[in-house]
């Protein structure tokens, strides 16, 4: 490729973000030019190359989110092994991220084709419309500059791509509204035996808070993952009737449905789970548009005309290492877009700008990092639940998602696991090796195991975060990767709104745990890298609240989207205020989290950003 | 007792400390690995020493099963020298991992640089039999199907 060869469209970042602008883009615009860098390796449209990912997971020791997943020293990504405990004035420095806490960033991402989405479990929830207005409703945070009825028309679009399986009755909640006739594309993923044997069991459970009362309702999740078509569903955009799944990329006959490989986190051996891969594939086939797709290629800063004030150039290296793992050549690289798309998540997205002095109008780079916080309770059901089967989760109790009560504490999101302890206490093997410990061996091991193992029951809590001026991600000389890139710098902490949301999640699980008459084994270290304690008071007594809150994988904030320039880094379409051939685009938009999964509404966002760029090649 | 009794009487210890058939351990194909593997951080003389002991123990219960497990216990199990192997060989057809032997044992017996917990192989996770005990599939691996975990277990 020529050196500073100008493209048409120049996206960083081959996560589900750039795959659906490329994708959008390629197919309804002639004759352009499209680059795709991609930080880290990996092949969009190759089988073998995914089953050498499924080997490295059976390979790992630790099956982390990222343990499937090529990690590159010159691209790296954040690992939950590398979280712990952020000591006074001492920087963690373990891994990729340079944490200053004092409570350290939980979360992970994945840099590789395909991004996230690898090892995403899947979960698909929009937002709910008073998400879009915490300042205005509850005196917290700020409002989006949009409503859920904007955004309406762009799940939909998602919710085709990514395929989503859902039935509309069961998701008219939170005042969720769906258009009419309006069908899922295929028809819910079978709610699990646990989520049956719950239902059953908890009838008639409610749970009150701020004067009103929730019904504590279990209901199946929208998910991204291959079930049976919905005949009456039909594309209101294209017109399509009827929907045909995509399995795998490279192999398309296989996983066109859920067969139960129970390990969507952290990865879909089959691909029924919907990765970004599939929506590359598809933009690299389109012939209307070019597009090219380099990997191992990090964008280290993009160049502002100083007279214009638009992205001229970006500066990026590739890494390219011998066959026998020796020796690495890096090469630096310019090229140029007349538009330019940064989405390369939240986090690597503020780092760029950051690095290139650049959207600096509204100091909000880097600014109000969020995440899900996940507190997990778990126990033993009184009886044989089947768990370690199916889907990571099928189920929530979602109605508590939104009420009055976000004006004192977080909301949160109640995430039924279908795979037992595995989350909280690495199980089956430390259940074995509990067992081995114990001098167990022959059958007494094959019982202890199995009574063991099919009573294992686990709910995960996920609080809202808020932002917060003490969470951000910056950049410094001092801390940079072996390609000369900035590591993000991460100031953080968990406030005390979140920690009362957490008090209450922890009322509402032992309300659930004695209903069902499940004996409780959540065991909460304080040496857990997400543990703290919260003082509070009831009836006239001081008391303290402990408890341990692990990431859920959810990188929001850092570039948030406003109508003003002085206070948001871009506008809703994801347009960056300060530089108007730049668009930043995704997770990081977000003015707020909400308690949805963010990836649904990432990827609506994105069809509005692709929308917008459409319009500057077609007018 | 040349390699070929040592495998047999191995897999004879493994039937005996998983609770599973040899016809099982067989079908797994991983019975050659783990032997393998388990010499390699012993050392010769020691692998030979454990499954002599066993074949002292075999012989002396003479096919009574009560005395065979308390000779099993005692001599094995609950010995310093053997209890932790028998662990790590119950650990390593259940899970398909070796883990990194006591340090005390490291330091009384063996040690090897072959001694780090690491994952066998890919086969040796999928074979794993704690996924059998628990009557589940590993995950990622023998997928029951579509539907398959909304129906009551058992």
């Amino acid at each position: 490729m020529k050196e500073g060869k100008e493209f048409d469209v120049v996206i960083v970042g081959a996560g589900i973000t750039g795959a659906i602008i490329a994708k959008e883009l390629s197919a309804r615009c002639k004759g352009l030019d499209i680059l795709i860098l991609e930080a880290g390796t990996g092949k969009s449209s190759d089988f073998d190359d995914y089953e050498k990912y499924n080997d490295q997971y059976y390979n790992a020791l630790a099956k982390t989110p990222n343990s499937p997943y090529t990690d590159s020293p010159y691209a790296p990504s954040p690992s939950v092994l590398d979280i712990t405990q952020i000591k006074d004035n001492e920087p963690d420095t373990n891994g990729y991220f340079v944490q200053y806490g004092p409570f350290p960033f939980l979360s992970n991402y994945n840099r590789n084709v395909g991004g996230t989405t690898l090892h995403w479990l899947g979960t698909t929830l929009r937002m709910c419309p008073n998400d879009f207005k915490m300042k205005t409703l509850y005196g917290h945070g700020v409002d989006w500059p949009i409503g859920y009825d904007d955004l309406k028309p762009y799940y939909r679009r998602a919710e085709y791509e990514i395929g989503v399986s859902a039935e509309v009755n069961e998701q008219e909640i939170l005042g969720i509204t769906f258009d009419k006739g309006y069908v899922f594309p295929m028809h819910k993923i079978p709610q699990s035996y646990l989520d049956m044997y719950m239902t059953k069991n908890m009838k008639g459970l409610t749970f009150k808070d701020d004067g009103v009362t929730y019904p504590v309702k279990v209901i199946s999740t929208p998910q991204g993952r291959n079930g049976m078509p919905n005949p009456k569903y039909k594309n209101f955009d294209t017109r399509e009737k009827g929907f045909m799944p995509v399995g795998a990329v490279g192999n398309p006959d296989l996983g066109q449905r859920c067969e139960g490989n129970s390990n969507c986190v952290p990865i879909c051996p089959v691909q029924a789970k919907y990765n970004a891969l599939k929506t590359l594939h598809d933009a690299l086939q389109n012939t209307k548009s070019k597009v090219t797709l380099i990997n191992q290629s990090p964008v280290s800063t993009i160049e502002i005309d100083p007279k214009t004030k638009k992205v001229s150039k970006l500066h990026y290296k590739t890494f390219k290492t011998s066959k026998n793992g020796v020796r690495t050549v890096i090469n630096n690289h310019t090229v140029r877009g007349k538009i330019v798309v940064l989405a390369a998540n939240a986090v690597e997205n503020a780092k760029i700008l950051l690095a290139s002095d650049a959207c600096t109008r509204s100091n909000q780079v880097g600014k109000n990092l969020m995440d899900h916080l996940v507190m997990l309770t778990w126990g033993y059901m009184p009886d044989d639940i089947g768990a370690y089967r199916g889907p990571g989760s099928t189920s929530g109790m979602p109605l508590m998602r939104d009420g009055s009560f976000r004006k004192n504490r977080s909301a949160f999101r109640v995430e039924i696991g279908n795979w037992g302890w595995n989350w909280p206490a690495n199980t089956p093997e430390s259940t074995l090796q509990d067992a081995v410990a114990d001098g167990l061996y022959g059958k007494d091991l094959i019982d202890r195991i199995k009574k063991e193992t099919s009573r294992q029951f686990r709910i995960g809590w996920e609080m809202e975060q808020v932002p917060s001026d003490k969470n951000y991600v910056t950049i410094d000389e001092k801390y940079k990767d072996e390609l000369g890139n900035y590591r993000p710098v991460i100031h953080y902490t968990m406030n005390d709104y979140e920690k009362r949301g957490a008090l209450v999640a922890s009322k509402l699980s032992e309300k659930v745990f004695e209903k069902l008459k499940v004996t409780p084994a959540t065991d909460w270290q304080d040496t857990a890298p997400g543990y703290f304690e919260y003082e509070y008071e009831e009836d006239g007594k001081k008391k303290t609240f402990k408890s341990v809150v692990n990431g859920a994988g959810h990188v929001v904030g850092c570039h948030r989207m406003g109508d003003d320039p002085n206070t948001s880094v871009v506008d809703s379409n994801q347009r960056a205020h300060d530089h108007k051939n730049l668009f930043v685009a995704g997770c990081g938009s977000f003015p707020t989290l909400a308690t949805s999964n963010p990836t649904l509404t990432m990827a609506a966002l994105a069809y509005r950003t692709a929308d917008e760029i459409v319009k500057e090649f077609t007018s | 007792m040349n390699d070929s009794q040592e495998i047999d009487y191995f897999y004879g210890l493994s039937v005996l400390l998983t609770g599973y058939d040899e016809v099982v351990l067989y079908a797994s194909g991983q019975g050659e690995t783990y032997f393998k593997t388990v010499r390699r951080i012993l050392g010769k003389q020691l692998m030979t020493q454990l499954l002599s002991e066993f074949q002292v123990i075999l012989e002396q219960s003479k096919g009574n099963s009560k005395k065979l497990h308390t000779l099993l216990k005692k001599e094995m199990l609950k010995d310093a020298k053997w209890g932790p192997v028998c662990r790590n060989i119950i650990q390593l057809w259940y899970m398909g991992n070796w883990y990194e032997m006591p340090t005390e044992w490291q330091e009384n017996y063996v040690s090897s640089t072959e001694d780090t917990t690491h994952v066998v192989s890919a086969s040796s996770y999928i074979e794993g039999l704690v996924w059998k005990a628990m009557g589940q599939h590993p995950k990622s691996a023998k997928q029951p199907g579509y539907h398959t975990w909304a129906v009551p277990p058992n």
